[in-house]
């Protein structure tokens, strides 16, 4: 209902014909009417009391209606013309941007074309979750069942559902400090005893999407998690020659 | 890359799109486009003429500039971690506080130095440094000089300030969840309104903090230090895992190893069997502590009031200090030479 063409056009448009016929009949109805019309400049103020002494003018005054019938009709076309117009600029702008993000992409090469996740059939049966550290998560690389996620309220509602976890939020992962190895130190998940290293946090979930895809591209193998304020994607990072410290049991501390 | 794609990145962008996460233009003339503050995270610009180009506060974090044509461009607080800038053309290119990491590629021969680029990095030197409203999530600062800098808005998710100092940083508003400030010194620094979800604060300085505002929820605050004029969340219950550093305060045996205290006032303070170790102690007021069998190895206690202190059993081996002649008699006495 929220992006009808009928809210979104048609609505608009007559309740800006309907303001327009109220607006222009009002000198009929009105009888504060006369006395505004004799402030009115000829020929518009003696048009109006035209419209208003029915009686002497009567031809006059359904002539008026008429008039007040078709601008009316007038303004819900104009304004039907504008809602449309508008929306069409904004559905072109969003093309064009799914475009350029679309040729980006393909201006390379897949890295590896058989690493990429592919949405599932519908109907078909959610991702077996996987155990990590006696919690529940669906896997280690869990993009093929975050992609079945619209957004994070969604998510939340099919985990509760119990058809399976999904997008897995951040608190529920086991978190560590990578350290040694000659590189800096940074803040890693544990997925079935590999790690995946902090790599960006996105707003919404087209945009992690989009980074986990680069990322596979490249050769890198990505995951994803979400918490409350957007998305945050993790790599992985060969723990080899790296001492993994875990993070505090924080819950306890306070 | 053919003219429609940059036609199309034209129109996004004048649509007002910014986020142009791992985008290919490669060989694209974007000679003279202005496009700062634009997130060009992992975008391919090789053999791209980007000459004159505006990449001011831009994040080309990743990205790659392999053959392009840099000349003149203006690249000022840009992020530049991780890129690649191997064969392209940095001449007259303007790099005044763009960021860069050891895994930024330059051209051989140029120094991001001689540029006034900036370093990020453990135990980089980056005081007063201009870095608001940046994504500097996950990123390694352990031990790092920030004293002053303004990191208000920034992204610093999982970011490692452990050791580092952060006197008088701006950070509110910053998003700190998961953040490691272990020992961090953020005394007087400001982080109203700041997201502290999480983050790991053990044995940090809060002396005069403003955390008025932050979310605190699951922060692990134990060992942190903090003062009368540390302002806290209203209605936010301080732990009693915390050391309240106040005149006559009950510290004994508190751990305050490497910490930054300096002018802090602990007249008659209890700091019996306390280790102070390394810690700085410059112009702080210990007149009338009770120091005995504390440990200030290699303290620094240079114009440190310690009139009246008791400093029986105290190792003060290595440490900084200026004491009085009645006092280094004392010392002297223990066998402890400063």
């Amino acid at each position: 209902m929220d992006d009808s063409p009928f809210r979104r056009i048609v609505l608009p448009a007559l309740l800006a014909a309907g303001a327009g016929f109220a607006g222009l009949t009002w000198p009929l109805a009105s009888d504060h009417a006369a006395r505004l019309s004799e402030r009115l400049p000829d020929p518009l103020g003696r048009w109006a009391d035209s419209a208003m002494i029915t009686y002497q003018h009567k031809e006059f005054s359904i002539r008026y209606i008429g008039f007040a019938i078709l601008s009316s009709v007038a303004i819900g076309i104009g304004t039907a013309e504008a809602m449309r117009s508008h929306q069409g600029r904004v559905q072109r702008r969003q093309g064009l941007l799914d475009q350029v993000l679309a040729e980006a992409d393909q201006d390379r090469p897949l890295a590896d074309a058989s690493s990429l996740d592919t949405l599932p059939a519908p109907g078909a049966e959610p991702p077996q979750p996987h155990r990590l550290g006696g919690v529940e998560t669906d896997a280690a690389l869990d993009w093929a069942s975050l992609l079945r996620v619209p957004s994070v309220s969604d998510s939340l509602e099919t985990e509760t559902e119990g058809g399976g976890l999904l997008a897995i939020p951040i608190d529920q992962h086991s978190l560590y400090h990578l350290e040694g190895g000659g590189q800096n130190c940074c803040l890693a998940l544990a997925v079935e005893g590999e790690y995946y290293s902090y790599y960006r946090r996105r707003p919404n979930l087209d945009r992690a999407r989009s980074l986990v895809q680069h990322l596979q591209r490249r050769g890198q193998q990505a995951i994803a998690t979400w918490d409350d304020s957007g998305y945050i994607v993790w790599v992985y990072r060969p723990s080899a020659a790296r001492h993994a410290t875990p993070w505090p049991a924080l819950a306890a501390s306070n | 890359m053919n003219v429609k794609t940059l036609e199309n990145l034209w129109t996004a962008f004048v649509a007002g799109e910014r986020d142009f996460t791992g985008i290919s233009l490669v060989g694209a003339d974007l000679n003279h486009w202005s496009l700062a503050r634009v997130d060009f995270w992992g975008a391919d610009f090789s053999g791209a003429n980007l000459a004159q180009a505006n990449f001011r506060r831009a994040n080309l974090k990743e990205a790659q500039f392999k053959n392009a044509i840099l000349a003149g461009a203006d690249l000022r607080w840009a992020d530049l971690r991780e890129a690649s800038l191997t064969e392209a053309d940095l001449s007259d290119a303007r790099l005044e506080g763009a960021l860069y990491n050891a895994q930024t590629c330059f051209p051989q021969g140029f120094s991001p130095e001689q540029a006034r680029m900036w370093q990020l990095a453990p135990g980089a030197a980056l005081a007063t440094k201009d870095l608001r409203d940046r994504d500097l999530g996950g990123t390694d600062l352990s031990g790092a000089d920030l004293s002053g800098t303004l990191l208000v808005n920034s992204q610093l998710f999982g970011a490692v300030f452990r050791n580092a100092n952060l006197l008088s940083a701006l950070l509110g508003d910053s998003d700190l969840r998961y953040a490691d400030l272990r020992r961090a010194t953020l005394m007087l620094a400001d982080l109203h309104g700041a997201n502290l979800r999480r983050a790991d604060l053990t044995q940090a300085n809060l002396i005069g903090a403003n955390l008025r505002g932050c979310d605190l929820s699951e922060t692990n605050l134990n060992g942190a230090l903090y003062s009368d004029t540390t302002q806290f969340s209203r209605g936010f219950e301080v732990p009693d895992t915390l050391y309240h550093l106040a005149p006559g305060a009950s510290l004994w045996g508190a751990d305050l190893s490497g910490a930054r205290l300096t002018g802090v006032d602990l007249s008659g303070a209890n700091l019996a069997g306390a280790n102070l170790m390394h810690a700085d102690l410059w112009g702080a007021c210990l007149a009338n502590a009770d120091l005995s069998g504390a440990n200030l190895l290699g303290t620094n206690l240079l114009g440190t009031d310690l009139s009246g202190a008791n400093l029986s059993q105290t190792n003060l081996m290595q440490a900084i200090i200026d004491l009085p002649g009645d006092m280094a008699a004392m010392v002297s006495f223990n066998g402890q030479p400063a």
